[in-house]
C-alpha cells in the first residue's frame, strides 16, 4: 500500500504550540471576504508570544501510482500578509486578550479502495483548532484540493462546526474511498528532534 | 468577469443552481461534467477558438450569485456560493498552461458531482 503524507513538520508545530498560554491578538488575511470567514492562500494569527501566517498552495505528488494536484498547508512568518491584511481592515478582533488554552491540529486521512483492498492512504494536515477563555476558532482548508481557507468561530455554548469538505472525494463503482478526520492536541504531536 | 445577479432572477445560491444557464452554453453530461472534449477523471477538455474568453465566460455564469475573492498571486479568482460551493478561475493551469475553471459541489444534493476541473483548449480547425 502506497502512503502519502502532508503534515506539519516538527519546526512547525513548535511555532504553533509557542501560542499556547500567551494571549490572543487577532486573525485576519488579505484576500478574504468581508465577514472573514473565508480567504484564499493565507490566513495569519497574532498572539503575545508569536503572529504566524497558515499558508496553503498546490502541490504535486504521487498519490498510489498517479500524479496528482493537492494541497499542503505550511506555516509561516509573512510580515507582509499582516501588513496586506491590516491595510485592507482583514483584521478580526474576536477573543482579543483570552488565554490560548489549546491548539489542535485537524488532522484527514484518506483511503481508497478498489474492492476490499486498500491501494493507497493519504495523511494531511488541514487546519487548525484554537481553544480560548470563552470560544474557539478554527482555521481548516476547502479540502484537499483548493488553496482556501474556512474560518469558523463559536462561543463556549455553541458548536463550533469544523468546516470539512472530505466528501470531495467521490466514491464510484470501481473505487471507493474512505476519510477519518482527528483533530490532535499540538502538544501530543511534538517530538524531541 | 465577475458574479452577481442577472436582472429579475433570483439569486443562485448554489454553483448548482447555474447548471442550467451552463447548459445552454456548454455540454453538460447527465452526470453534471461540463465540456465538449476528453474526460479522464475528474479533468474534461473544453475545445474553444477563444479559450481565455471562453474560460472567463463559464467561469461568470458559474459564479452568478456567488461572492468573488482574488488571490495575490496567479490571477485566480475564487467564487463561494451560499452553501460553500465555489468556482475557482484560473488563468493558466499547472498542467499544460491553459485556463482552466474548477468547480466544488461539497453539497452532494444536485446534478454537480463533488468537483471537476475544466481546462479550456484552442479548437483545432
Amino acid at each position: 500500500m502506497n502512503t502519502t503524507t502532508l503534515n506539519f513538520t516538527n519546526a512547525e508545530l513548535r511555532k504553533i504550540a509557542s501560542n499556547i498560554g500567551s494571549r490572543w491578538n487577532m486573525r485576519g488575511a488579505s484576500q478574504s471576504l468581508p465577514d472573514g470567514s473565508f480567504a484564499v492562500d493565507k490566513v495569519f494569527f497574532s498572539t503575545s508570544a508569536a503572529t504566524l501566517t497558515i499558508c496553503a498552495s498546490l502541490v504535486d505528488v504521487v498519490i498510489g501510482e498517479n500524479p496528482d494536484e493537492v494541497v499542503s498547508i505550511t506555516i509561516h512568518d509573512d510580515p507582509e500578509e499582516v501588513r496586506l491584511a491590516s491595510t485592507r481592515g482583514s483584521i478580526y478582533f474576536q477573543f482579543k486578550d483570552e488565554i490560548v488554552q489549546s491548539i489542535s491540529v485537524v488532522r484527514d486521512v484518506t483511503q481508497r479502495y478498489a474492492g476490499e483492498i486498500c491501494e493507497w492512504t493519504f495523511t494531511a494536515d488541514r487546519g487548525l483548532i484554537f481553544e480560548l477563555e470563552s470560544g474557539s476558532i478554527a482555521i481548516c482548508t476547502g479540502g484537499d484540493f483548493t488553496t482556501d481557507f474556512f474560518i469558523a468561530t463559536a462561543r463556549k455554548d455553541e458548536q463550533l462546526e469544523v468546516p470539512d469538505f472530505r466528501n470531495l472525494w467521490e466514491s464510484t463503482l470501481e473505487e471507493r474511498f474512505e476519510t477519518t478526520r482527528t483533530q490532535i492536541p499540538v502538544a501530543n504531536l511534538l517530538t524531541d528532534s | 468577469m465577475g458574479g452577481g445577479s442577472a436582472p429579475g432572477s433570483r439569486p443562485a445560491t448554489s454553483v448548482a443552481d447555474n447548471l442550467t444557464a451552463v447548459a445552454k452554453k456548454y455540454p453538460v453530461s447527465p452526470g453534471g461534467y461540463i465540456g465538449n472534449g476528453r474526460r479522464r477523471g475528474k479533468v474534461i477538455q473544453h475545445h474553444a477558438s477563444d479559450p481565455d474568453a471562453t474560460a472567463q465566460d463559464l467561469f461568470a455564469t458559474l459564479a452568478n450569485g456567488a461572492q468573488l475573492v482574488e488571490s495575490n498571486e496567479g490571477g485566480r479568482i475564487t467564487a463561494l456560493s451560499p452553501d460553500k460551493s465555489k468556482v475557482v478561475f484560473r488563468p493558466t493551469s499547472g498542467s499544460d498552461g491553459s485556463p482552466a475553471v474548477e468547480v466544488y459541489n461539497p453539497t452532494g444534493r444536485t446534478k454537480l458531482p463533488p468537483r471537476q476541473k475544466i481546462h479550456l483548449l484552442k479548437e483545432v480547425s
